[in-house]
């Protein structure tokens, strides 16, 4: 049975009709904003960009 | 007379549209049915034998790993919460434009009917009852005193509550995840193709996976229906029939 549930969140994760992911464990908000402070572009795909509009 | 079709009616499969349902696998019905008979004609024919078996093996089962049926029950209901309020909540059990079947209020009676039924009825109240008489074996309890009331209780809840509908939940989503949206058959094996693979799970792996289901879905709801409709049971040691209650 556990490995039932390792199974089927295995398979719900790979779903499309689940939408996009919430929540980015990773610190991109961090590494976003010392960018920003720098100057330096953020092209990193998936990453949002948060440089003011000109 | 109208000749419109009824709004229930199954929507049409297309042509290249797998079934959801599989034929029967012969290899895992043979043996699955050759096994119970020969459990089946076991109990009939040497009763005291299959009863000293059983209960070795079951002492031994709970002995060693009665801890992790706690914390495996634990691990489902986290998991059925975590899946009900995340964005995995919203993925539908059959197609994309798929409509229910039936009411939410004719899935809940059959939930409960088909889940829990007569032991709800009966060990609802007969299980508090009955451990706050008798405690569990080893707990050093006094029977009938404040704290065996409390473990009768505690015992209860957990058979009782949320842990029971979780672990039906992790077994009857996966399956019918598997069946009515991924259309890979009525299987349990199915469930777990994304770990041991379609071949894994059409060859003997999956056919393991699928005679351990089928075992413990006859014995486990031939125990539940003679527990069941077993008499009260003043005491654990009272009655051969209440034996398999310790």
């Amino acid at each position: 049975m556990l490995l039932l549930c390792v199974s089927l969140v295995k398979e719900l994760r790979e779903d499309p009709a689940a939408g996009p992911t919430r929540f980015h464990p990773a610190a991109h908000g961090l590494r976003d904003a010392v960018r920003v402070a720098v100057g330096e572009a953020l092209a990193d795909a998936g990453h949002r960009d948060r440089t003011p509009p000109v | 007379m109208s000749t419109q079709p009824p709004q229930s009616e199954p929507r049409p499969k297309g042509p290249d549209e797998p079934a959801a349902t599989l034929p029967v696998d012969r290899v895992v019905f043979g043996v699955g049915a050759v096994l119970v008979l020969a459990v089946v004609a076991w109990g009939i024919f040497a009763e005291d034998s299959l009863g000293r078996t059983s209960k070795t093996a079951l002492d031994w089962v709970l002995h060693t790993f009665g801890w992790l049926f706690v914390v495996a029950a634990d691990v489902f209901l986290a998991l059925t919460v975590l899946l009900a309020f995340s964005r995995f909540g919203r993925i539908r059990l059959g197609r994309d434009d798929d409509e229910p079947e039936f009411s939410t209020l004719a899935w809940v009676a059959m939930m409960f009917s088909a889940g829990m039924g007569i032991g709800l009825m009966f060990y609802g109240v007969g299980e508090p009852l009955q451990l706050f008489a008798a405690p569990q074996p080893g707990s050093g309890l006094e029977p009938q005193s404040a704290a065996a009331a409390q473990q009768a209780m505690e015992f209860s809840l957990f058979h009782w509550t949320l842990h029971p509908w979780a672990i039906y939940a992790v077994g009857g989503l996966a399956l019918a995840y598997t069946t009515f949206r991924k259309r890979r058959g009525n299987r349990i094996s199915s469930a777990f193709v994304p770990l041991i693979g379609q071949r894994g799970a059409d060859g003997w792996p999956g056919r393991a996976i699928d005679l351990l289901a089928v075992f413990a879905t006859v014995f486990g709801s031939a125990t539940c229906c003679s527990r069941a409709g077993s008499p009260p049971c003043r005491t654990r040691r009272s009655s051969s029939r209440c034996r398999s209650s310790s």
